[in-house]
């Protein structure tokens, strides 16, 4: 039995996927590639879904999805970011996150277990970015912070890495101790990925939209 | 289910939200820091939005033009409504055709110290409106960057202009009028010396600017003069009057005075115009002028008077000789000629009168005055006393006088009595005849000559002088300052007449206690080859 919370957050990554698609074309550059990471990240819970349904093993779908959501988050950082020295610091630190996930998978991946360990790697890494973005978001006085896409996607990344990050280093204990227990402490990461989807809806929603 | 989960699930879930918490924490710092940088960073764009349009407002409303322009190609970035106004353009489009429009010599005389000194300070500059007026603006420029880029400020000075060339047009009239113009302070400092002031006291301007003139114009009796005329200024802002004043050479001068003051805008301390005309010529002139008038109205009353007298005394004269010849007895006689005595001595007294007031014109011949001279001074001699030396320089006079001979010996003779009588302790009679031509600066100072030759007749003594007071009145018929020893004041003005009537004038200067100089004109035929009579013989 599926819990509620989960079937949420199924529908907000439909819904935050939904407004990307519907929004698409007046959003500027770095929301777009937002968008299209919340179209794809619908796209891999669906498929997770499918591959659960089926009783096959889905570990290897958020092993690969890693690297496409930090990737696409640091594309989407590096574009907003007006500060050259801050890009710089993001494209090291996706860098160092591709290497990183390219060494777990020939070296150490094991895709019958959830793979904590790099489940946690990308958590800090998403939320270094984050925490990056949003104090350079400090020195931009033009707007409001509250008013930038900027500050609602940052802080939609940094909420969702930090619940996240114990309970995904701890995933695979979780697991072993049984299903109910596994869902008290994954409810932290549904919840989380709900408040999350919001943020990133409210950022593309703020975005000023491009001139035709 | 949470309170009975493992401890691993309960550390999963506590750490979560720690870190949750913290997030949050992180997140809402963020924002707090962010509005407080941002609100900080407002209240500075406000200042400078404000202080920028401030400096905006100063721009647009300044009476100076102020321009920002390419002193490389003369483009225009930036202009105030002033600078279109003061060159009468609608817009900088019609400012910059203007400015392209301008020769290349004044682009050279603001380009040059903008390059040299990286600005310029108050140059002037001719130039045009649109319309053509004629245009003078005072240009200040520094370069405002390195791509060269300048802020210039510009102001019409056109009416300034034109208030100068209008001072100085005024002032080179002033330094043209003859009359000695100038402006002292309330202190009598000179701020003002024309040119007629420099040629009437002889003092230039640099020498006298920012000096008092009593250091230099006024002295003894006109020094209270000025001090009075000064008080005088003060109550009633002009004065008009005489003052004797001192040139640069040392002789002094007569000069009509108007003081007026002038009332100054700027500055606050009075100033005060004099303008003097020399009037020592003038009022020599006068003066001889009324003497004239005064001898021509005595001759004409004494004329009168006298032919009265004749027309009396003639038929007693006549009658006496009449009774002569018939009265025979001793007492008659003696009766006779008792009465005849004083009968002749006034028809004397009145034909010198009538001599006097031009009753008698007598005959005219071709003479030579230095010979009638000679004749008087040999005459003469016998009766001059050892102690006067007498000088003649008669030889250079050759022209002839067309005249009377005995009423000419009669001038010289009451001449050389006279000068005589003046030494009574001794002294040099000095007796000169001299040709002269006479020109413009002679008959200007005086009102009877004319312009022509003339025979000079000089009669100089070193005796007591006269007295100025009596100067104006020795030809006066009766006017005697010997009346102790029988004068009859008759003389001088027997002379008058005679030289009056041969169309000459007569002139005195005298010293007291030195001496005096009688100058006899009497007008000369030039032709000295075949003069008709040399004297009397």
């Amino acid at each position: 039995m599926i819990p509620v919370v989960a079937d949420i957050f199924v529908g907000s990554q439909v819904v935050s996927a939904f407004v990307g698609v519907r929004k698409y074309r007046t959003l500027d550059k770095s929301m777009k590639v937002l968008a299209i990471l919340l179209i794809l990240a619908c796209i891999q819970t669906g498929l997770e879904l499918a591959w659960a349904l089926r009783s096959k093993t889905n570990y290897f779908l958020s092993d690969y999805f890693r690297i496409v959501e930090v990737s696409l988050l640091c594309i989407v950082f590096v574009t907003s970011s007006r500060l050259k020295g801050n890009r710089r610091s993001l494209i090291v630190l996706g860098c160092v996150f591709a290497v990183v996930w390219a060494a777990n998978l020939i070296f150490f991946d094991d895709t019958n277990r959830m793979n904590s360990l790099m489940g946690m790697v990308s958590r800090a890494f998403m939320m270094a970015m984050a925490a990056l973005v949003l104090w350079s978001q400090l020195r931009d006085e033009r707007l409001p912070m509250t008013e930038q896409p900027l500050f609602w996607v940052a802080s939609g990344v940094i909420l969702y890495a930090v619940s996240t990050i114990a309970i995904l280093g701890l995933s695979n204990t979780l697991i072993q101790l049984g299903r109910p227990y596994f869902y008290v402490a994954w409810h932290i990461n549904w919840i989380m990925s709900i408040v999350a989807n919001i943020f990133y809806v409210k950022g593309m929603l703020c975005s000023v939209p491009v001139p035709k | 289910m949470f309170g009975s989960s493992p401890e691993i699930v309960q550390v999963a879930v506590g750490a979560s939200v720690l870190m949750l918490l913290l997030a949050f924490a992180y997140i809402l710092i963020s924002v707090y820091s962010h509005n407080r940088i941002a609100a900080a960073h407002k209240s500075q764009l406000e200042e400078v939005s404000k202080r920028e349009k401030k400096y905006r407002d100063l721009f647009e409303n300044s009476v100076a033009g102020i321009i920002t322009f390419s002193y490389k190609d003369w483009t225009i970035f930036d202009s105030n409504q002033a600078i279109l106004k003061i060159f009468g353009c609608d817009s900088q489009a019609d400012l910059q055709a203007m400015v392209n429009a301008l020769p290349q010599s004044t682009f050279h005389l603001v380009r040059e110290p903008l390059l040299l000194q990286r600005r310029i300070d108050n140059l002037e500059l001719p130039t045009r409106r649109k319309n053509g007026e004629e245009l003078w603006i005072l240009f200040s420029a520094r370069i405002a960057d390195g791509n060269g880029v300048a802020q210039g400020i510009v102001v019409d000075i056109t009416e300034r202009k034109r208030s100068e060339e209008k001072v100085r047009e005024q002032s080179t009239l002033l330094d043209q009028t003859q009359d000695a113009v100038f402006v002292i302070d309330s202190k009598g400092n000179v701020n003002y010396w024309n040119s007629g002031a420099e040629q009437t006291y002889g003092w230039k301007s640099g020498e006298v600017l920012g000096r008092p003139l009593t250091d230099f114009l006024y002295s003894g009796a006109s020094m209270l003069a000025f001090e009075s005329s000064m008080e005088d200024i003060e109550h009633f802002h002009e004065w008009t009057g005489e003052h004797v004043l001192r040139c640069k050479d040392g002789k002094e001068i007569l000069v009509e005075s108007r003081w007026k003051t002038i009332e100054r805008t700027i500055g606050g301390d009075q100033r005060i115009m004099i303008v003097d005309s020399d009037i020592t010529e003038k009022r020599k002139l006068q003066q001889i002028f009324m003497r004239a008038q005064k001898a021509e109205s005595m001759a004409v009353l004494t004329a009168g008077i006298a032919h009265d007298l004749q027309n009396i005394l003639a038929p007693v004269s006549v009658s006496i000789h009449l009774l002569k010849d018939r009265l025979k007895d001793k007492y008659s006689l003696k009766v006779l000629k008792a009465v005849e005595e004083p009968i002749q001595n006034g028809v004397s007294l009145v034909r010198n009168i009538l001599t006097y007031g031009k009753g008698i014109t007598g005959e005219r011949a071709r003479l030579n005055v230095a010979a009638i001279v000679k004749e008087v001074l040999e005459s003469e001699k016998r009766e001059t006393k050892g102690n006067v030396i007498v000088k003649q320089q008669l030889e250079g006079q050759k022209w002839s006088v067309l005249g009377d001979a005995t009423q000419l010996k009669q001038v010289f003779l009451n001449l050389v009595v006279n000068a005589c009588e003046a030494m009574h302790d001794g002294g040099t009679l000095t007796v000169k005849a001299c040709d002269l031509k006479s020109d413009a600066a002679l008959v200007e100072g005086n009102p009877n000559a004319e312009r022509g030759p003339y025979v000079v007749t000089t009669v100089s003594d070193t005796g007591k002088g006269i007295p100025e007071e009596s100067i104006d009145r020795i030809f006066e018929p009766f006017f005697t300052t010997k009346q102790d020893s029988g004068g009859t004041g008759l003389g001088l003005s027997v002379v008058h007449g005679i030289v009056t009537s041969h169309k000459g004038y007569i002139t005195v200067e005298s010293n007291l206690g030195k001496g005096t100089t009688f100058k006899v004109y009497l007008p000369a035929l030039t032709d000295v080859k075949n003069p008709l009579l040399k004297g009397t013989s």
